[in-house]
């Protein structure tokens, strides 16, 4: 039996022991998480123990991928359009949870969430962010690619669906 | 920011300096209407993380493109993880 299932994001899990590690993604779950939801800003999926404690989480939301320049010759190949990803702008794993395989299963639950939108409308690709090298890492050994730096520290990386 | 105005000889009343922790900045303007500003507090970093559009220069670009115009890519690890996520879930 597996020690996790995953659930759509909902009050009655319990976020209050819910340490990864990284404060942001701490205070994120505890205080943004269900904001976030209300506007609609992003959605979330909560992997959640035996005791309907909160193990881990993913946030996905809508964005787009632009050009500072499009050359005309480009625009013979693609639609000179942003092109329209998925974002998944956090993942954590809870400090008793990692090192078992389920950064790599919310992962893969945020990508086949991803894939089946796609067949219904644009998605080319879905975009992650890195947080930390270790991080950078782990998305590097599944094969994402690298975007661009994005804010802070951070990296972008993407695959393209 | 908004500014606070005294009551003047139109007898117009002082509004005060912005609240801590409200939502919106007060202002008056020369002819004595109130401008109401909403706004909202978000930190830095997570605003950061808001920002939807993403922009890529030239060489980013290309790399992005020459990825989408390709059939996409799955390294042996992401194949087999995904195989065993499927068998676990679906």
């Amino acid at each position: 039996m597996s020690q996790w299932r995953f659930e759509e994001y909902s009050d009655q899990f319990d976020t209050s022991k819910f340490d990864c590690g990284e404060l942001i993604l701490n205070e994120y779950l505890n205080k943004y998480m269900k904001q976030d939801l209300k506007r609609n800003a992003s959605v979330s999926v909560l992997a959640v123990g035996s005791n309907d404690e909160v193990v881990g989480f993913y946030t996905l939301s809508s964005g787009s991928v632009q050009f500072e320049n499009f050359p005309e010759t480009l625009k013979k190949k693609i639609a000179p359009y942003p092109v329209p990803i998925a974002r998944m702008g956090r993942l954590a794993v809870d400090r008793s949870m990692q090192r078992q395989g389920l950064g790599r299963e919310l992962l893969l639950h945020a990508f086949s969430r991803v894939e089946a939108l796609a067949t219904k409308i644009g998605i080319r690709a879905i975009v992650v962010d890195a947080k930390n090298e270790s991080a950078e890492f782990f998305y590097l050994k599944y094969g994402f690619a690298y975007l661009q730096n994005s804010a802070g520290s951070k990296k972008s990386f993407f695959m393209i669906i | 920011m908004s500014s606070v105005v005294q009551k003047d000889s139109r007898n117009r009343v002082s509004l005060g300096s912005d609240v801590r922790d409200t939502h919106f900045t007060r202002e008056v303007d020369s002819e004595g209407r109130i401008i109401f500003t909403p706004c909202v507090l978000v930190p830095k970093n997570e605003y950061e993380e808001y920002q939807e559009h993403i922009v890529l220069n030239d060489k980013q670009r290309d790399n992005f493109v020459a990825a989408l115009l390709n059939k996409p890519a799955r390294n042996k690890a992401f194949t087999k993880a995904q195989a065993a996520f499927k068998k676990k879930y679906e």
